[in-house]
């Protein structure tokens, strides 16, 4: 990635040229005719030749015990990628046992009922076959990567690690230490812990501020019984989520869904609504001093899911002032290197703004007049149509792996109202009207929480407090 | 940008460890398909028509293995600049259509490699690869904003400073690239960035910016004969120039003359142990290549048992070992986490590692087909992601050439143990190499540390 720190998004040329998007709030663009037909060429092309497949290879089905599955079937490759997603995230604890279910994940990778630790590793390796866990604040997952040829043994596996894993204390004990030194050294780096603190700030009070991750202390008292207690526990049909993508069949799929899970008692899990986050009309500004070679920004504010109506629209508009802060802070300022907004993807969202600069009052200052900028002026047709055809690239590049393709009908169905309004993420955008965007960046580009690492004379609070607004 | 380098981190060195192995696992049978225009440059067309995508990437054999001390940093910026105003993006309109194709696009530095890469949708294809054009051959380097992207270099250079790990890894290389320094320093030099010109960029382009110095490789939705016809088109009055390597050739890096240690103090919480050697390079030793490969990707599976006297036992949190592939000098790093209250003892646990290494019985027949057969899935998954794959094939064009890539799974196939016995015995065992730690002032006080505590050689013993 040119300028954003995560590697997750990207920003399209056009809107970094700043011909749109600058102009697109001032009002100049006439000329809309041409480029809304490319715009609606280009999605119905799309829209037929790669989305409607998409429909049509993907369906789910429920086993008779309640586990969902969604299966798509891929033909162009031999990948096959998995995700059993355990539902709830930090919903399912406390402050007193938060990062139970990473340690829990991690942990059963060391050792089944029915294979060794290192039979595990010895058969992954020979297979090729990639097991990991993750662990988020609405779920937790473990994912699996194999090739077709080794798909029976690899499900097995795979299995086998989420229904029988043994929990040996002294497995749990090296996973623990590995995970307690990596949070030990979460402060080290300033990217990391500025996002620490921010999220801090807007989750106090929400079932988020339990991080998924765990604390040194929460995972220190964690012992093997403990995890062996929560897994007998929580692990119900109606927990899980089943995934897989690739090109294996429907009927392969249930079998082994059947046959592996279709014996676990079916439970009462139903999924709550996320609550919303307490304090999010109360703007933040919290500096955590350090001498750093730049100075770290990172704001959050509370934002709608991907189930929300306004999702789409908040993101597009998150996406034109990505392109502006990249023009006025970075190009035209020359104040930071990486200044950025974005839109997470959680039950109860969060947006992002975010710079690393020498100068931080100066590019807060020019960030808090683009967010202005949007909230007061309409989007012209023009550069909105030059957008969503940005959109179209990255929409198609985060589908270019099963992998992904898994993890975005898993976050769907999870948190989006189910995994089909995934395939229709591109007619929402296209739905998206200039009236649209402003309406949303007026409701929701407000009451930041700001967390700062740097010099504490370098900024001044009451830049950082401005843009409070009502509920 | 994004700048690439070898283990500025154990995070990014595990990360590059995993790249250079999904990338290493490259063609048994090469699946793209090559043309060289007329100037020289190489044409590289990878079909994958999963998603309506394509991807433009043009690579230079640029990077900071072309770097004397006065440009270290230069590629890096010049990589920058690319992106900026060139001849053509003045034009009336020009703004108006590149914002119409949905382009997404990005660029890297490497030691040996500069990459920029442009991604659109299937409809887009020449108006992508016109606008890769337009950037790579009419920069305008403007001065000033040469002078605006100084800065935002300059913070790109404090944010890696930033990061504690980054600290670690000059400090190996200092001492162990210790003549030659800033051919292997992608970041570069705060005082060269910041005082370059309009006219070092200028060099920089004459001198490497050239076709017969370049590739194009298209990856995605595309077939092979419009992307050549469209390259002839758009590419084919590139005028040629001298190879720049005949009169600027690589550097030699001189061997260590002796065991170096370095101990770096940063505000960190845990204790991160960092081993670098000079490992073989691909112009003059590739069957040590593979074989470094291999024996690298045995160490770092969980079972072996490397991982296993490490790791399980708890010494560290992790530990891992990478051989990185270049033409001038690949290095060979270890690099393995810790508590400071048992630092001393993983660096003795990788020392004891290390003298069995060569032992016959350290890794097994299982493991040496295990790691082959992972190459041909590693293959796999690479492939998966043709935006992605397209970097990875620029990456080995520059650092070994595409015969080399095209035939690795094939000799990777043919490693024996005795190839991996002839590798460690010639670059690690018994080898110099600098011992670097990285821990707080505090913790170093409180354990003891000294220099004389990185030097531990029990390997040695068993050389002898």
């Amino acid at each position: 990635m040119t300028n954003q720190r995560v590697g997750s998004r990207q920003y399209a040329v056009g809107s970094e040229q700043m011909a749109n998007s600058r102009q697109a709030v001032d009002g100049k663009w006439q000329k809309t005719a041409y480029c809304l037909l490319l715009t609606a060429y280009c999605l119905l092309f799309f829209n037929s030749a790669g989305l409607a497949q998409a429909v049509d290879s993907t369906t789910d089905f429920t086993t008779p015990n309640g586990l969902k599955a969604v299966h798509k079937r891929v033909q162009g490759n031999e990948v096959v990628a998995i995700r059993i997603y355990f539902k709830g995230g930090v919903r399912n604890i406390t402050a007193k046992n938060a990062g139970i279910e990473a340690l829990m994940w991690e942990a059963a990778q060391h050792g089944t009922k029915n294979f060794s630790k290192s039979q595990i590793n010895r058969e992954l390796a020979k297979m090729g076959t990639l097991i990991g866990s993750a662990a988020g604040y609405d779920y937790t997952f473990v994912a699996m990567q194999c090739v077709r040829q080794h798909f029976d043994r690899s499900w097995q596996i795979l299995a086998d690690i989420v229904l029988n894993p043994l929990f040996d204390e002294p497995e749990v004990a090296l996973e623990r230490e590995r995970i307690v030194n990596a949070l030990r050294q979460e402060a080290d780096d300033p990217d990391s812990y500025v996002t620490t603190l921010s999220d801090r700030l807007l989750y106090a009070g929400h079932p988020y501020v339990n991080r998924p991750t765990g604390t040194v202390e929460s995972l220190s008292s964690l012992k093997a019984a403990d995890l062996k207690a929560y897994h007998a526990a929580h692990l119900t049909a109606s927990r899980l989520l089943l995934v897989v993508v690739g090109n294996v069949t429907l009927d392969d799929v249930k079998r082994k869904a059947e046959a592996s899970f279709g014996k676990l008692p079916q439970g009462d899990y139903k999924p709550e609504p996320p609550a919303g986050f307490t304090r999010a009309n109360t703007p933040e500004f919290e500096i955590s001093e350090r001498q750093v070679p730049t100075n770290y920004v990172r704001g959050v504010f509370a934002a709608p899911s991907i189930g929300d109506k306004d999702y789409a629209a908040l993101m597009v508009a998150m996406n034109i002032l990505n392109s502006q802060f990249l023009e006025e802070v970075r190009y035209k300022r020359n104040l930071s290197y990486a200044p950025s907004a974005d839109l997470l993807a959680q039950g109860a969202n969060t947006g992002v703004i975010y710079v690393t600069t020498p100068k931080p009052n100066e590019a807060i200052k020019i960030m808090f007049e683009e967010i202005a900028r949007i909230q007061q002026n309409v989007i012209r047709d023009k550069p909105l149509a030059d957008i969503i055809n940005g959109f179209l690239t990255t929409y198609y590049l985060k589908l270019e792996t099963n992998s992904a393709q898994a993890s975005r009908l898993g976050e769907y169905e999870l948190l989006g109202g189910g995994w089909r309004k995934a395939l229709a993420w591109l007619e929402e955008v296209q739905k998206v009207t200039p009236d649209d965007i402003q309406r949303v960046a007026n409701t929701y580009l407000k009451n930041f929480h700001f967390a700062v690492i740097g010099e504490a004379s370098k900024f001044d609070r009451s830049l950082f407090l401005q843009g409070k607004g009502g509920s | 940008m994004k700048i690439k380098s070898r283990a500025s981190t154990v995070r990014l060195a595990t990360v590059l460890f995993l790249s250079a192995v999904v990338a290493a696992t490259a063609l048994a049978k090469p699946q793209w398909q090559m043309t060289k225009l007329k100037n020289g440059l190489q044409v590289i067309v990878i079909e994958n028509h999963a998603v309506p995508l394509v991807t433009v990437e043009i690579a230079t054999k640029n990077g900071s293995y072309t770097e004397p001390p006065e440009f270290n940093g230069l590629s890096h910026l010049y990589e920058h600049m690319i992106f900026k105003s060139n001849e053509r993006s003045k034009a009336e309109g020009y703004l108006d259509h590149l914002s119409e194709l949905g382009i997404v696009r990005n660029a890297e530095t490497k030691e040996e490699v500069v990459n920029y890469y442009a991604t659109s949708v299937k409809p887009s294809l020449r108006g992508t690869m016109t606008y890769m054009r337009d950037n790579i051959r009419y920069p305008l380097f403007d001065k000033t904003e040469l002078e605006q992207e100084r800065e935002i270099v300059l913070d790109e250079f404090s944010r890696n400073e930033a990061n504690p790990f980054s600290h670690l890894k000059r400090a190996v290389d200092l001492k162990l690239w210790y003549k030659y320094f800033s051919r292997k320093n992608v970041i570069g030099q705060r005082d060269v960035i910041s005082t370059a010109t309009p006219e070092k960029m200028r060099t920089i382009q004459h001198k490497f910016y050239v076709p017969n110095n370049s590739a194009l490789i298209v990856s995605g939705d595309v077939t092979a004969a419009e992307v050549f016809k469209l390259a002839d088109e758009l590419y084919g009055d590139w005028p040629a120039a001298e190879d720049p390597f005949i009169k600027n050739p690589l550097v030699k890096h001189p061997p260590l003359e002796r065991d170096q240690t370095v101990i770096v103090n940063q505000d960190v919480n845990a204790a991160t142990i960092m081993i670098g050697y000079h490992g073989p390079s691909t112009d003059t030793d590739a069957p040590a290549t593979y074989a470094a490969d291999v024996f690298s990707f045995i160490l770092n599976q969980p079972d072996s048992k490397f991982a296993r006297a490490l790791i399980d036992t708890g010494i560290t949190t992790v530990a891992g070992i990478n051989y990185y592939t270049q033409r001038n000098v690949g290095p060979i790093t270890i690099t393995a986490q810790t508590t400071p209250g048992k630092l001393k003892a993983a660096i003795a646990a990788i020392d004891a590692e290390v003298a069995k290494f060569d032992a016959p019985d350290y890794i097994t027949d299982e493991q040496l087909e295990s790691a082959k057969t992972l190459i041909d899935v590693n293959e796999i998954f690479s492939r998966e992601k043709p935006s992605e794959y397209a970097h990875t094939v620029s990456f080995w064009w520059a650092s070994s050439g595409l015969d080399y890539y095209a035939t690795y799974v094939e000799n990777v196939r043919k490693v024996t143990r005795a190839d991996i016995k002839r590798y460690v015995d010639k670059y690690i065992k018994g080898k110099l190499r600098v011992v670097g730690a990285m821990l707080s002032e505090a913790d170093q006080k409180r354990i003891g540390l000294a220099d004389q505590d990185l030097l531990i050689r029990k390997e040695a013993k068993a050389n002898d």
